[in-house]
């Protein structure tokens, strides 16, 4: 009698050959990307710099010819000015005065450093920053916009480059202080900028308070956008934003 | 069909490193699953996981990675292919 095995075990074969292949790569480019990350970004960022220069002179210069895209180039720019002074605003009074009390000073300077991705490019709250271990940035150093607000951490260096965790990546969680009452609550970041906070129902939170960081020196983490509370619930939920806008962001300032 | 390949390979690329997520993510399920054993989207996935990720040096990051999950939907789609015929 015939088999009628062979096609289908030839398949089979044929497919844990295939898998055996898959994993080989996936084992191998795992070595290999662990090992040589640091140069794939090296080459990349030349790119992505020449690309944000191209980016801005284009504008620019269509801007000179078409009239109507200047003034709205100019409006944004303005927006983006407003933006900044009001982050600047909403941040100025934090914790220097808690700082003064224990004789100590905040004027480390820090490293500034300028943006190669932002989300939308990155699929995660990650941004590449063009210092790196030769410009003196060190894994954990905490990140700030220039006008003052902390959003995330350094989670990798290389050579020329960093890469700096936002808060409001997903699933991390952080530390804070919600301003109102003083109340230390836990950040959770849902991505995209947001947060997620809960906390007890009898705790007082409303639109627009000002969530700080745990240190002594706090600067501003985040702004409460919404509360939502159910009547059965023991507990309210309430969204917060990231001050910074991490879609545009260009400079940051990474401090010890 | 290998020029096909390579062509999309390059516009994945491209696309990874100068586009923003919500064209490359699609591109890079879409090559997966319509080319036949398309493990060049592993070696895509560990870009993507380079450039933007936290890297794949600690086990979690691998599992999180999207070279992971691309390697695990090749398994997936690869005999899925094999059964499903699709007449034009």
């Amino acid at each position: 009698m015939k088999t009628n095995y062979l096609p289908k075990n030839k398949k089979i074969l044929l497919y844990k050959r295939v898998t055996l292949f898959l994993l080989g790569i996936f084992i191998l480019g795992t070595l290999i990307f662990s090992v040589f990350d640091s140069i794939l970004l090296r080459v990349v960022s030349p790119i992505w710099q020449g690309e944000s220069w191209i980016m801005r002179t284009v504008s620019k210069e269509a801007g000179i010819w078409r009239g109507r895209e200047r003034l709205l180039e100019e409006n944004f720019s303005l927006k983006e000015k407003v933006q900044s002074l009001e982050i600047e605003l909403a941040s100025l009074r934090t914790g220097e005065n808690s700082l003064a009390l224990l004789g100590r000073s905040s004027d480390e300077e820090g490293i500034v450093a300028g943006v190669l991705t932002h989300p939308p490019k990155s699929p995660y709250d990650i941004l590449v920053i063009d210092a790196g271990v030769q410009d003196g940035v060190e894994i954990g150093e905490r990140v700030f916009l220039p006008e003052g607000p902390e959003v995330g951490v350094i989670s990798d260096t290389f050579t020329r480059t960093a890469k700096v965790k936002l808060f409001s990546s997903s699933g991390v969680v952080t530390p804070a202080v919600l301003e109102r009452h003083a109340v230390s609550i836990e950040l959770e970041g849902l991505g995209a900028g947001n947060f997620k906070i809960i906390v007890p129902r009898d705790t007082e939170v409303q639109v627009g308070d000002r969530v700080l960081s745990a240190y002594v020196n706090s600067s501003l983490l985040a702004i409460i956008e919404d509360v939502e509370q159910k009547p059965t619930d023991s507990f309210k939920e309430a969204i917060a934003r990231s001050p910074a806008n991490i879609f545009s962001l260009r400079l940051l300032v990474i401090k010890p | 069909m290998n020029k096909w390949r390579h062509l999309i390979t390059a516009f994945v690329l491209f696309s990874i490193i100068l586009l923003p997520y919500w064209i490359y993510v699609p591109l890079f399920f879409a090559a997966i699953i319509v080319l036949p054993v398309y493990w060049e989207g592993i070696i895509l996935g560990f870009l993507i996981d380079v450039f933007y990720g936290a890297g794949v040096e600690s086990f979690p990051n691998i599992i999180s990675s999207f070279a992971f999950v691309g390697f695990i939907l090749l398994i997936i789609v690869v005999p899925l292919k094999e059964r499903i015929r699709i007449h034009v």
